[in-house]
């Protein structure tokens, strides 16, 4: 069975893994972002010392 | 109004040592993250590729590669979150760090819940021929998904922190009370979803589409521990500066 009415299996398994990329994908690059911008509001105000970087 | 604190005066850190080791040690998790990446794609593409069209669905069965390991992590994470909430209950002096971790578990839950249940309309639609059923499986999904929506409403909702915590750590663990409902919902209720893919001592698919199912199962579980981790030090990098910004009297 490789046909649903008109529509092709590849659209269905296509969708499924690009979802899952893209929520992935964007769930990474939120927590990453947060993480980056508090680390760089922190070196900046002070909170952590240069010498450890 | 207090006066701005020179922050040239701040050379040292105003965080402990241990603290600000952990909040700059960030390299190897990045570095996790990018591996386990290529793993997931590269056992994707196992899926999509090295393994044979099945008898009865054809290639649209491959959405199981995503589907079941999606499914599979939501369950891990949402009692992840819920096993931190308890130890939260029982070591009140860690709170703050239980609390954080429980939170990114619970987000990861929430995440791949919201993912198993798209996957699987996806699925639903070529097979069932509808994107949406009131199967026990679906709903009880659903229902998980939705508790864990409520728990980060709660947290957004509750200013005190001591409060924040103790609410949300309640709604973790009632979270976690769905994962075995909707494990076995397929056997307690009569479902149209199908029976569990992987049950002990029994052969319900073949031998090469179970081992690419148990490779994508762990490359996604390999995912989501990488996630945690950086979303965890997110966590821990905002709710720090947030609270030394209190400190210093600082909007």
């Amino acid at each position: 069975m490789s046909e649903f009415g008109n529509t092709s299996w590849v659209v269905f398994v296509t969708a499924a893994y690009a979802v899952s990329a893209l929520a992935l994908l964007g769930f990474a690059l939120f927590a990453w972002g947060v993480r980056r911008k508090s680390l760089r509001s922190l070196k900046e105000e002070g909170y952590l010392s240069d010498d450890m970087s | 109004m207090t006066q701005p604190t020179d922050l040239s005066s701040k050379s040292k850190s105003a965080l402990p040592s241990a603290s600000e080791s952990a909040l700059r040690s960030t390299r190897g998790s990045d570095t996790a993250l990018l591996v386990t990446a290529v793993l997931t794609l590269a056992a994707w593409g196992y899926g999509l590729f090295g393994v044979g069209t099945d008898r009865d669905q054809g290639d649209v069965y491959r959405i199981l590669f995503v589907h079941v390991p999606v499914a599979w992590c939501a369950f891990v994470w949402v009692i992840a979150g819920a096993v931190f909430a308890v130890r939260l209950f029982f070591s009140p002096a860690r709170a703050q760090g239980l609390d954080r971790s429980s939170q990114a578990c619970v987000e990861l839950g929430t995440l791949f819940a919201a993912l198993a249940l798209l996957t699987g309309s996806i699925w639903g639609r070529p097979t069932w021929g509808r994107w949406w059923d009131w199967d026990p499986r679906l709903t009880s999904t659903l229902v998980m998904f939705l508790v864990t929506c409520g728990y980060h409403i709660l947290r957004s909702f509750t200013p005190d922190v001591r409060a924040r915590r103790t609410v949300a750590a309640v709604v973790a663990l009632l979270g976690a009370l769905n994962v075995p409902i909707v494990y076995f919902s397929v056997n307690l209720w009569r479902s149209l979803h199908q029976p569990q893919s992987i049950v002990a001592n029994q052969s319900n698919m073949s031998g090469d589409i179970k081992l690419a199912l148990w490779v994508n199962v762990f490359a996604l579980l390999a995912l989501s521990i990488a996630l945690y981790r950086v979303r965890r030090q997110s966590i821990a990098a905002k709710e720090t500066l947030e609270m030394l910004r209190a400190e210093q009297g600082l909007a």
